[in-house]
């Protein structure tokens, strides 16, 4: 039979257009709300121009607009090659995409007008939600129905971490927005006092697990050997760390509320778990930078494999802060300062973003019809712009909160504090304004990425795109599921 | 609290480290090799794919 079957990259586009776009927005916000903490007056009194009215938009424009279209796409894309099969119900899937991009408008049109369940990285209202959870269970419905007709046998490690990251998302979002509506605007979660605490912070942290570390982890396991074009340097410590990290994780998010009113052993299990984490998360950064071996030399020519190296190291660097701050004793001093923005900024901005503009820098060339990136140039100042602004960003920060933290605990002689809070705030007023410096050259990076991407996508624009072949193999002996007939 | 959660929890750890322990030994299990090598050089498939 002659092979018609092609990949269905149409939806992999649409979702690599609206992660530059989202990309540039959420930074775009972020860097306005890190001059306004530089600048107050930027705010200008206008009332959803304010930080606590404009941060909602920021987080969720990084994390699920430019994020979330970055993970949808890359799971489309990786799951297609890896089961050697095309997309399962195309229709649905292209209802992913249009379906996200309307919660996205919603969500960042409804926040900074006041509109808000006001629990952090959940703040959509129930009306917002519950088409969330509608997307969010169709995205679960193509990713499954397309591995269900895989043609290998095995599931690639990649898709165990997407399979995990899909429904963790789903369990997640719906435990945590339970809620009663009393107007179409307004609702009230179910839950209460320290448990509403509790369960804010079970989503809040395993969001984080599973939304910005298990889903990019999958990007990680496909891009990066495809990238060095070295085989995965173990794959079977690459199952021990998907499983360790899996059980551990959920575990770990009492950690957030260390000296709060939650009680004592909660906390301890908490800090308990996130030590036990940093082992199989650095399983798999050191994974994946063990895969480079024999493939160093591209460093010095492929920035999409300086984007993966470094997003990698600060995944190692960022895991192991994050299990530290999780230590009582050294929460008492980072909790509630800048520390918390640097570390959370060195995973989002050096971790998450660096795997994803490696891995759309991978991909992108492919999905768009082409050999390579439009300008190589491009990519080397986006890494760049993107590795100073990332380095300006954190010191500043890790600077701050050092600040703060020992500011805020020195005592005088008499046992009565030594600085008032003013006194912090003046005293860290600097670094805000470096901080802001460092988003700019990220944001910048991002337009570079943008302009790269809309000369690569010259042939698709004009629709003269030939479709890409789905490699038939031969099936294995008694395979499970039946290898399906190519089709049109 | 009731020593009997105490001796779930104690039950609970080991079987847990029997089943960490256990998933090792059957992933370095020699019959596995050939299957893991193919699959961790899957993703290079796609460069020699291309038409």
């Amino acid at each position: 039979m002659p092979n018609t079957e092609t990949y269905n990259d149409h939806v992999v586009r649409l979702f690599l257009l609206a992660a530059a776009i989202w990309g540039i927005v959420g930074m775009a916000v972020g860097v306005y709300i890190a001059a306004e903490l530089a600048w107050p007056a930027l705010n200008f009194d206008i009332p959803w121009l304010t930080f606590s009215r404009l941060r909602p938009d920021h987080t969720f424009g990084v994390i699920f607009a430019f994020g979330g279209s970055a993970l949808m796409g890359t799971c489309y894309y990786v799951v297609q090659r890896t089961g050697h099969t095309r997309l399962a119900l195309p229709r649905l899937a292209n209802f992913t995409f249009w379906g996200w991009q309307l919660i996205i408008l919603m969500a960042m049109i409804s926040m900074p007008l006041g509109i808000t369940q006001s629990k952090e990285y959940a703040e959509p209202e129930w009306l917002i939600d519950l088409f969330i959870a509608v997307v969010w269970v169709s995205f679960g419905v193509v990713f499954f129905a397309t591995l269900a007709r895989r043609r290998i046998r095995h599931i690639y490690v990649a898709n165990w971490y997407y399979g995990a990251f899909i429904i963790a998302v789903g369990l997640l979002h719906i435990v945590n927005n339970l809620a009663i509506p009393v107007s179409l605007w307004k609702s009230y979660p179910i839950y209460s006092g320290s448990v509403d605490a509790m369960v804010q912070w079970w989503y809040g942290h395993n969001a984080v697990a599973f939304f910005l570390t298990a889903g990019f982890l999958g990007m990680m396991y496909y891009f990066v050997p495809r990238q060095a074009q070295q085989p995965l340097w173990s794959y079977r410590f690459s199952i021990v760390n998907f499983w360790a990290l899996i059980s551990v994780y959920m575990w770990a998010g009492s950690h957030h509320l260390m000296y709060t009113a939650l009680p004592d052993w909660v906390q301890s299990v908490g800090m308990a778990f996130s030590l036990i984490l940093l082992m199989p998360s650095w399983g798999s950064a050191a994974n994946g930078l063990l895969t480079f071996n024999g493939s160093w030399h591209k460093l010095k020519t492929d920035p999409a494999a300086k984007f993966m190296v470094l997003a990698l190291v600060f995944y190692a660097a960022s895991t192991f802060e994050g299990s530290m701050m999780a230590i009582k004793t050294v929460n008492s001093l980072t909790h509630y300062t800048d520390w918390t923005i640097a570390h959370v900024h060195a995973g989002s901005i050096g971790w998450v973003a660096m795997i994803t503009i490696g891995s759309l820098y991978a991909m992108a060339p492919r999905a768009l019809g082409q050999p390579a990136m439009y300008s190589n140039r491009g990519m080397e100042l986006h890494f760049w712009m993107h590795t100073v602004g990332l380095l300006f960003y954190v010191i500043a920060m890790w600077a701050a909160g050092a600040t703060e933290g020992l500011m805020w605990r020195a005592t005088s002689a008499d046992g009565s504090l030594t600085y008032t809070f003013i006194d912090s705030l003046i005293a860290v007023k600097p670094f805000y304004a470096i901080r802001w410096f460092g988003g700019v050259l990220v944001l910048g990076g991002m337009v570079v990425m943008a302009w790269n991407l809309w000369h690569t996508a010259a042939d698709a624009r004009a629709h003269l795109i030939t479709p890409i072949p789905v490699p038939i193999p031969e099936p294995a002996p008694n395979q499970v599921p039946a290898p399906l007939p190519a089709v049109a | 609290m009731n020593p009997l959660w105490g001796t779930i929890a104690g039950i609970s750890i080991i079987a847990m480290m029997i089943v960490f322990i256990g998933t090792w030994i059957w992933l370095w299990h020699a019959q596995h090799k050939p299957k893991f090598d193919a699959l961790a050089r899957l993703p290079m498939d796609e460069e020699k794919d291309q038409p």
